[in-house]
C-alpha cells in the first residue's frame, strides 16, 4: 500500500475522541476513556492496521478547550491567510503556554494530517465555543469530516448540529454512537472520506473493502464458535447406573453436575466470542433473571423459556418431546432415560456406525440411564449465542457500561416466524451430534474428526442468517 | 502427501511446500487445541519475518511444527508413501501381468469374451466405486472421500506403517485429513494415486498382450451354454464401436459367428483372428487405460489447483483469529508524538478586594442550553438583571464588564451540569471571581443533576484551584447559600 492516510481526531474535551479511536482501531486498551475532562493531553499516533500493514495513522489530540479565546488570539496574529496566521501562532510563545493543548491539535492537523475527524457530542447545544472550534480547524485548510457522537442518546440535538455544520460549510458527516458504533457503516465512513480526499479515493476504497472483509470473517468465526459449542452440548451424554438412578439424592447431584457441564460449554462459547470481538472477559455481563443466580447460562434450564423454545421448535408445549420422553420439570431441558435418546441415536448411527445403538440397548437392558440435552435447551443456547455475537459485532470498544443480553431480544425474535424456522434448521442440523458422544470437547476420549468439522461448518452455515438477523433486530 | 518418488533433497526450510505448510499448520492447530504451546518466540519471529497476518500465522505454525519435528515426520511419510505407492503399483502391475498371462493361456486358445471380462472386470468395479465416492463427496455429504480405492489403501498403509510411529503421527494424519477436507481434495488425491497405479498396470497388461499376440499364434473364440450367437455378435459390435473409431480392427458379425461354431480342430481364418486380437487390445486400451489415464490427469490437475488454494489461510477460523489478535498485540504501542508540557496553572485570583454593597447579588448563566430557564425558578431576585452568556467572545467581555462595574457581594454562576468543564470555562470563572465578594457555582440540568456530573465539576474545581467556590447542585441549595450572609 502507499503512504498511510493520516487522520487527526479533533474535538471538544470529552466529546469521545478516544472512544472513536478505540472503535476504529479495535484496540480496547488504547488511551484512557473517562468522563473526566481533558483525559487526553498528549498527541498520540495510533495505527489502523489491515493485515499487518498500516492503513491509517490516527492522531489522537487533546481537546480544544479554550476555542473562543484562541479564535480571538488567532485573529490578532500576523498573516494574509488563515493557515499563515495559524503558523504564526504555532511559532509564538503562547503555543507552548496558554494554548498548548490547542496548539498540539493545530500542529498535528497542519503539519501531519491529510484530514481531520471532528468529534462532536451531539447532546451539547451548539454553543459559540463549538462554532469557534470548527472555525479554528477550518483555518488549517484541511478537509474536515464531522463525526456526530451520541446520536442515539435521548438528549441528542443532532438536527441542530446538522444545521450548524451546514452553516460552517461542512456537508459531509458521519454518525457514531459508542454503544452501537457505526452499525456496519464504518466502511461508509471511509467511502465518505473519499469525497473529501479525492486523490486518496482508491486507497480509501481499499480500506473500506478490507474492513468489510474483516467483518465478514469475524461473523463467520463467531458462527463457527457457536456451532462448535452447540455440537458439544448436543453430543453430551452421561450414563447413570441403575442404583444411583434409584437414589433421589444421587440422581439430583447427577443432574446438577450435568447442568454445570452444559453451562461450562456455554461459558466457553461466551468467552470465545468475547475474545473474537477483542473484548475482555467480564466486559459483557449477561442478563439477570431474578429467579436464577444471575448468569445467562442458567436460562438454559429455565422451564418457562424452555417451554417457549419448545413451542417455537414445533415440539408442542411439553418439555421433553423427544422419542419416548417423559415430561419432567425437574429435568428442565434435559432428558433422562435409556429410551429417550434412542431415536436420536438411530439418526446419528447413520453416520457413526451401529455400535452406539447396541450400547444403548445394552444400557437399557441393564437399567442404565443416560442424560442428554433436549432440543429446546439447544435452541435457547443457539438463540442467546447468536444475539450475543450480533451485539458484540455492533458494539464499540469504549463502552463503559456493561452489556446486557436480555430476554427482550429473545422475545423480539420469538415473534419472528422466520427466526423460529432458522432455529429449527439449526437444531435439526445438530442431529448427527446426538450419536457421537466423543464429539463433546473436553470429554474423555474426545474426538475432533473430519465429520465433526463438517458438521460444524454445516451448523455454522445455518447459524449465519440467525446472526445477521439478531444483528438487524 | 503425494506418492511422487522420494524427494532427492530435504525440503527447503525457508519456503516449505504449500501442502506441507498447510498440513503442519493443521496438525499444530490440533496439538494446540489439546493444550497451549509455548509460542512466544515463534510468534515474535513470525511477526518479524512475514508481511501479512496470514503469512505470519502460517510462519508461526511452521516454526512450532519444526520445533515439534513435524516436517521431518512428514518427510518420512512422504518417503514411505513413495515406497508404498511403488509397492502397490508393482502389485497391481503383477496382477495385470497375471491377468494378461491368464488370458494368454498355454494351450493357445483364448475365450475372447471371458478374457474381456477378466481384464476389465475388477477395474470397472473399482472405477464405479470411485465415481460413487466422488458423487457422494460432491453432494457434500462426506468430504472424506468415502469408499475404497487403491489411493485410500496407499494412504492408509502409509499412515499406519511402523515408520509412522512418531509422537504426533495421529495429529499429522488428522491434520492432513483437515486440510484435504477443507478443499475437498480427498477424492482427487486418492484418485491420482489409484488411477496412476491402474494406468501403469494397464500399460503392462497391454505390453504383455502385444508381445503374446505378436510372436505367438492364439485361437480366439467364444463359448456358451445358454447365450445365443446374436448376443456375442451384438456384444462385440457394441464394445468394438469405440476401438474401431480409433482404428482398431474389430471382427465383423460373420467372423463372430464363425469362431463360435468352431469345434476342435477347426482352423479359423487368420484375418478374423487378427481382428479378434486387435479388438481385445483395443478394448483394454479404450475401456481400461484411456479412462484411467484421463482420470489420473484430471485428478492431478484438480490436485494441483487444490494444493495451490491451500496457501490461503482460513482467516474465519476462530483459532486463527485468536492468533491474529495476539499478533496485533505485538504491534508497537501508540507513540506520543507531542508530549504534554508541564505548566503551572494560572492561580485563582483572590476575591474582589472591595466588593460592592452587602446583599448585592449577580446571577450569570454561562453556556446554558436553550431549554434551561435562566434565572432558574426559586432563586432570589438579583440586584441587577440576570445575565445569560452563550459563550461568544463579545458576550463574555460584556458580562465581565458588567460584573466589574457592579462588583456584587455574591455572584451565582450557573453552568450546564452535563457539559464538560473546560479551560474556556475556567478562564471565564477566573475573571469573574475577581469581581465578586464570593462566588457560587450552580449546576443546572434539564433532569436532576447526576452524581457523576456533580463529582466531575467538583474535581474540576479542585484541580483548577477554585476550591473557594461553593458548588451548588440545586436551585434550593443555591438559595440557601445566598441567604447565608458572607
Amino acid at each position: 500500500m502507499t503512504e498511510p492516510l493520516v487522520i487527526a481526531i479533533a474535538g471538544h474535551t470529552n466529546a469521545g475522541k478516544t472512544s472513536l479511536l478505540r472503535t476504529l482501531t479495535r484496540q480496547v486498551g488504547f488511551g484512557e476513556v473517562s468522563d473526566q475532562p481533558g483525559t487526553t493531553r498528549n498527541a498520540q499516533a495510533l495505527a489502523l492496521r489491515l493485515d499487518g500493514a498500516v492503513a491509517v495513522r490516527f492522531i489522537d489530540t487533546p481537546g480544544l478547550e479554550d476555542s473562543v479565546a484562541l479564535q480571538d488570539f488567532l485573529g490578532r496574529q500576523p498573516g494574509e491567510t488563515r493557515p499563515e496566521r495559524v503558523r504564526a501562532f504555532l511559532r509564538g510563545p503562547e503555543a507552548h503556554a496558554a494554548f498548548e493543548q490547542e496548539a498540539k491539535v493545530l500542529r498535528a492537523l497542519l503539519e501531519q494530517a491529510d484530514c481531520a475527524m471532528l468529534v462532536i457530542d451531539t447532546r451539547q447545544p451548539v454553543l459559540p465555543k463549538y462554532r469557534a472550534e470548527i472555525e479554528i480547524l477550518a483555518a488549517c485548510a484541511k478537509p474536515i469530516m464531522p463525526v456526530l457522537n451520541f446520536v442515539r442518546d435521548a438528549a441528542s440535538r443532532a438536527a441542530d448540529w446538522h444545521q450548524a455544520l451546514q452553516e460552517a460549510g461542512l456537508h459531509a458527516r458521519a454518525e457514531f454512537d459508542v454503544v452501537a458504533p457505526f452499525h456496519g457503516s464504518e466502511q461508509q465512513l471511509y467511502t465518505d472520506l473519499a469525497t473529501l480526499l479525492p486523490q486518496r479515493r482508491a486507497q480509501l476504497a481499499g480500506i473500506a473493502d478490507a474492513l468489510a472483509q474483516q467483518a465478514r470473517e469475524r461473523a463467520q468465526a463467531a458462527a463457527r464458535v457457536l456451532a462448535s459449542s452447540l455440537i458439544d452440548v448436543a453430543a453430551m451424554r452421561r450414563a447413570l447406573p441403575a442404583d444411583d438412578f434409584a437414589d433421589a439424592f444421587k440422581q439430583q447431584a447427577f443432574v446438577r453436575a450435568f447442568q454445570d457441564a452444559v453451562r461450562r460449554h456455554a461459558r466457553r462459547a461466551v468467552d470465545d466470542l468475547l475474545a473474537l470481538y477483542a473484548f475482555r472477559t467480564g466486559d459483557a455481563e449477561l442478563a439477570d433473571l431474578p429467579q436464577l443466580a444471575g448468569r445467562w447460562e442458567d436460562d438454559l434450564f429455565n422451564p418457562e423459556l424452555l417451554k417457549n423454545a419448545g413451542a417455537r421448535l414445533g415440539l408442542g408445549a411439553v418439555i421433553g418431546a423427544g422419542v419416548g420422553a417423559v415430561a419432567d420439570l425437574a429435568l428442565a431441558g434435559l432428558s433422562l432415560g435409556a429410551a429417550t435418546t434412542l431415536g436420536a441415536t438411530v439418526g446419528g448411527a447413520l453416520s457413526g456406525g451401529w455400535r452406539p445403538v447396541w450400547r444403548k440397548l445394552e444400557n437399557r437392558f441393564q437399567g442404565v440411564q443416560e442424560l442428554t440435552v433436549e432440543d429446546p435447551a439447544i435452541a435457547l443456547l443457539a438463540e442467546r449465542g447468536a444475539a450475543l455475537a450480533a451485539a458484540l459485532a455492533r458494539r464499540g470498544h469504549a463502552a463503559q457500561q456493561r452489556l446486557q443480553v436480555g430476554a427482550a431480544a429473545t422475545d423480539a425474535a420469538a415473534a419472528d416466524e422466520a427466526a423460529a424456522d432458522r432455529l429449527r434448521q439449526v437444531v435439526q442440523a445438530l442431529t448427527p451430534a446426538r450419536g457421537h458422544p466423543r464429539w463433546e470437547r473436553g470429554s474423555p476420549g474426545a474426538l475432533d474428526d473430519g465429520e465433526r468439522a463438517e458438521l460444524q461448518d454445516g451448523v455454522a452455515r445455518h447459524l449465519a442468517p440467525l446472526l445477521a438477523q439478531a444483528g438487524a433486530a | 502427501m503425494t506418492v511422487s518418488p522420494p524427494p532427492a533433497a530435504p525440503p527447503d526450510h525457508a519456503a516449505p511446500r504449500v501442502l506441507d505448510a498447510a498440513v503442519v499448520a493443521a496438525a499444530v492447530q490440533r496439538i494446540e487445541a489439546a493444550g497451549a504451546l509455548d509460542d512466544a518466540a515463534a510468534l515474535r519471529q513470525a511477526f518479524q519475518s512475514a508481511p501479512t497476518r496470514a503469512a505470519q500465522v502460517q510462519a508461526r505454525a511452521w516454526l512450532l511444527g519444526e520445533r515439534l519435528g513435524l516436517p521431518q515426520e512428514l518427510a518420512r511419510w512422504r518417503l514411505w508413501g513413495g515406497w508404498v505407492g511403488l509397492a502397490l503399483a508393482v502389485l497391481i502391475a503383477l496382477a495385470g501381468l497375471a491377468a494378461g498371462r491368464s488370458v494368454l493361456a498355454s494351450d493357445r486358445s483364448i475365450n475372447a469374451v471371458a478374457a474381456f471380462v477378466s481384464l476389465l472386470g475388477l477395474h470397472a468395479l473399482t472405477l464405479t466405486l470411485w465415481l460413487l465416492g466422488l458423487a457422494w463427496s460432491a453432494l457434500g455429504a462426506h468430504a472424506a472421500g468415502g469408499g475404497f480405492s487403491l489411493g485410500r489403501l496407499a494412504l492408509g498403509i502409509t499412515a499406519r506403517g511402523p515408520w509412522a510411529g512418531g509422537p504426533h503421527a495421529l495429529d499429522l494424519w488428522r491434520g492432513l485429513g483437515d486440510v484435504l477436507r477443507r478443499e475437498r481434495l480427498w477424492p482427487w488425491l486418492t484418485g491420482l494415486l489409484s488411477h496412476g497405479i491402474w494406468s501403469a498396470a494397464f500399460v503392462l497388461t497391454l505390453v504383455v498382450l502385444t508381445f503374446g499376440f505378436a510372436f505367438q499364434t492364439y485361437h480366439l473364440s467364444w463359448q456358451t451354454t445358454i447365450l445365443s450367437a446374436e448376443f456375442f455378435q451384438r456384444f462385440v459390435h457394441i464394445t468394438g464401436a469405440l476401438p474401431a473409431a480409433l482404428g482398431f480392427a474389430v471382427p465383423d458379425a460373420q467372423a463372430v459367428a464363425q469362431v463360435g461354431q468352431a469345434g476342435a480342430g477347426f482352423a479359423p481364418p487368420a484375418a478374423g483372428q487378427r481382428a479378434w486380437a486387435w479388438w481385445l487390445m483395443g478394448c483394454v486400451t479404450v475401456y481400461g487405460l484411456l479412462p484411467r489415464a484421463l482420470l489420473a490427469a484430471v485428478s492431478a490437475w484438480r490436485w494441483r489447483t487444490g494444493v495451490a488454494r491451500l496457501a490461503r489461510v482460513d482467516m474465519a477460523d476462530p483459532a486463527v483469529r485468536a492468533i491474529v489478535a495476539r499478533l496485533d498485540a505485538l504491534e508497537p504501542p501508540p507513540e506520543v508524538i507531542d508530549a504534554e508540557g508541564r505548566h503551572a496553572r494560572a492561580a485563582a485570583p483572590p476575591p474582589a478586594a472591595a466588593p460592592g454593597a452587602p446583599g448585592t447579588l449577580a446571577l450569570v448563566g454561562f453556556e446554558l442550553p436553550p431549554e434551561i430557564d435562566w434565572p432558574a425558578a426559586g432563586l432570589p431576585t438579583p440586584t441587577q438583571p440576570a445575565l445569560r452568556v452563550s459563550g461568544s467572545g463579545a458576550e463574555r467581555q460584556a458580562a465581565l464588564a458588567a460584573l466589574a462595574a457592579a462588583r456584587p457581594a455574591t455572584l451565582l454562576l450557573a453552568v450546564h451540569a452535563s457539559a464538560s468543564p473546560d479551560r474556556g470555562t475556567a478562564r471565564f470563572v477566573r475573571e469573574a471571581l475577581a469581581t465578586a465578594g464570593r462566588t457560587g457555582l450552580l449546576l443546572l440540568d434539564a433532569a436532576p443533576v447526576a452524581d457523576a456530573a456533580a463529582r466531575r465539576w467538583g474535581d474540576w474545581l479542585q484541580s483548577e484551584g477554585f476550591g473557594a467556590l461553593a458548588r451548588l447542585d440545586q436551585a434550593q441549595t443555591a438559595t440557601d447559600w445566598i441567604a447565608t450572609s458572607p
